[in-house]
């Protein structure tokens, strides 16, 4: 379950598109994403860091088809 | 504040819909239609995936929703809110009882019309059965627990004739109670006929649609999976639907692609939504579609994701033949997370 701080800041990164861009921005570097959150006032720890950049992850072609039922029996 | 006030809000399929709203839009989703699906989806557990039927003609249709219960909590949670299907609901989650056999159940609601008032609407329900299901149960259990009473007997020996007349390579795949259509018929629909052993069963079973089916079944040469329907009372009826579909979504299989491009040669698929069909597949995250994501239910975790189910070409006596289109929404599959899993595992039960 997400902490209080860290849904704090995605409701507020839902309304404002440029808190986004800059979260984007550090998405790849945990501390740097920890200390940009610091200084915008939220009080996370690096497990909401985790939670929230390991969300950031890429589907391939091959995930969708397992997802849409792929070579599994039944088929639909 | 207090644990009651701090409780997430529980995620609902209407969540799902606000993450996909850029991609509900024309010319396959009207204004109205989408706004009659969130009114719908509000009610319904975000837990589940959930398609969405739409007419592939030109012009506006209505876009239908079914949900997939895959967990007997899911089946509990939907019984003690939908009347009509609460008793089947509720003994398919019984724990070894005797329609635990039931894979998942779908539970589909046509939207040709406003839902009345705040309750949720009565919805077809379908079971998933397990391979080789044996006649004995389905007429004798299941489809009586679908129905809500005994089938009457010339419409059991029709269903257990149908099933005799199979050849060895099908199988019966879903059953289906019609009765929120207030219809007393029950649908199968059958897996494995090619389309040559279609026009074969049929003209074992119901020769009248032999001529009309024919007519669509080319539509589906070269398709891998193969799905026909029909319904069944006292005799078997005349409306047939024929389903395709591939392992693979349009991104790595054209045949997707030519078998739109047939439906469009037969007037019976705009081409405009064959190319609104064919771009459905894909997935948001948090990061893809941050400012609609359900942030107050599930915080930044969870896909959304887009898939292409099937198609299905429907012939009846006196219309012309109407195409459809299912498109696939919602969370991932947990039974297909990018991992094998066996049976037993995908099992509607094992929570």
């Amino acid at each position: 379950m997400s902490s209080a701080e860290l849904k704090r800041l995605l409701e507020d990164v839902r309304k404002d598109p440029c808190l986004l861009e800059e979260l984007r921005a550090r998405r790849r570097d945990p501390d740097a994403a920890l200390g940009w959150a610091s200084e915008k006032g939220y009080h996370l720890v690096l497990e909401d860091i985790a939670e929230l950049l390991e969300t950031d992850r890429e589907l391939s072609d091959d995930d969708l088809d397992q997802a849409a039922g792929g070579d599994a029996w039944p088929p639909i | 504040m207090g644990p009651a006030s701090s409780a997430p809000p529980e995620l609902t399929c209407a969540d799902w819909l606000e993450v996909l709203e850029p991609c509900l839009t024309g010319p396959i989703f009207e204004p109205e239609t989408v706004q009659r699906l969130r009114r719908l989806a509000n009610g319904l557990p975000g837990e589940c995936q959930g398609t969405l039927e739409a007419r592939l003609a030109p012009g506006a249709g209505p876009i239908d929703l079914s949900v997939r219960l895959r967990t007997a909590d899911e089946a509990r949670a939907l019984a003690a809110r939908l009347p009509s299907a609460s008793g089947f609901l509720s003994r398919w989650a019984e724990r070894g009882g005797p329609l635990s056999p039931v894979r998942s159940v779908w539970l589909e609601w046509d939207l040709d019309r406003e839902p009345d008032g705040a309750v949720l609407p009565a919805p077809l329900v379908c079971a998933k059965l397990p391979r080789d299901a044996d006649p004995g149960w389905l007429t004798g259990t299941l489809l009586p627990a679908l129905q809500d009473h005994a089938l009457p007997a010339g419409q059991r020996a029709q269903v257990l004739a149908c099933l005799e007349a199979l050849p060895p390579t099908a199988t019966l795949l879903y059953a289906f109670s019609l009765r929120a259509r207030g219809n007393d018929a029950v649908r199968l629909e059958v897996f494995g006929l090619d389309p040559g052993e279609i026009l074969g069963y049929l003209e074992r079973i119901h020769p009248q649609s032999v001529a009309a089916v024919a007519k669509v079944v080319s539509l589906f040469e070269g398709v891998e999976r193969l799905h026909l329907s029909f319904d069944v009372a006292e005799a078997v009826l005349p409306r047939i639907g024929i389903e395709g579909s591939f392992p693979r979504q349009p991104s790595r299989e054209p045949r997707w692609a030519a078998l739109f491009e047939r439906l469009v040669e037969r007037r019976l698929c705009s081409p405009a939504k064959r190319d609104a069909a064919l771009a459905w597949t894909g997935y948001d995250t948090f990061w893809t579609a941050a400012e609609r994501w359900p942030v107050a239910a599930i915080g930044p975790r969870g896909v959304c994701l887009r898939t292409l189910s099937h198609v299905k070409v429907v012939c009846a006596p006196g219309r012309e033949p109407e195409a459809k289109v299912y498109l696939v929404f919602g969370p991932a599959d947990r039974s297909s997370d990018g991992v094998a899993s066996s049976a037993a595992s995908r099992s509607a039960l094992s929570t």
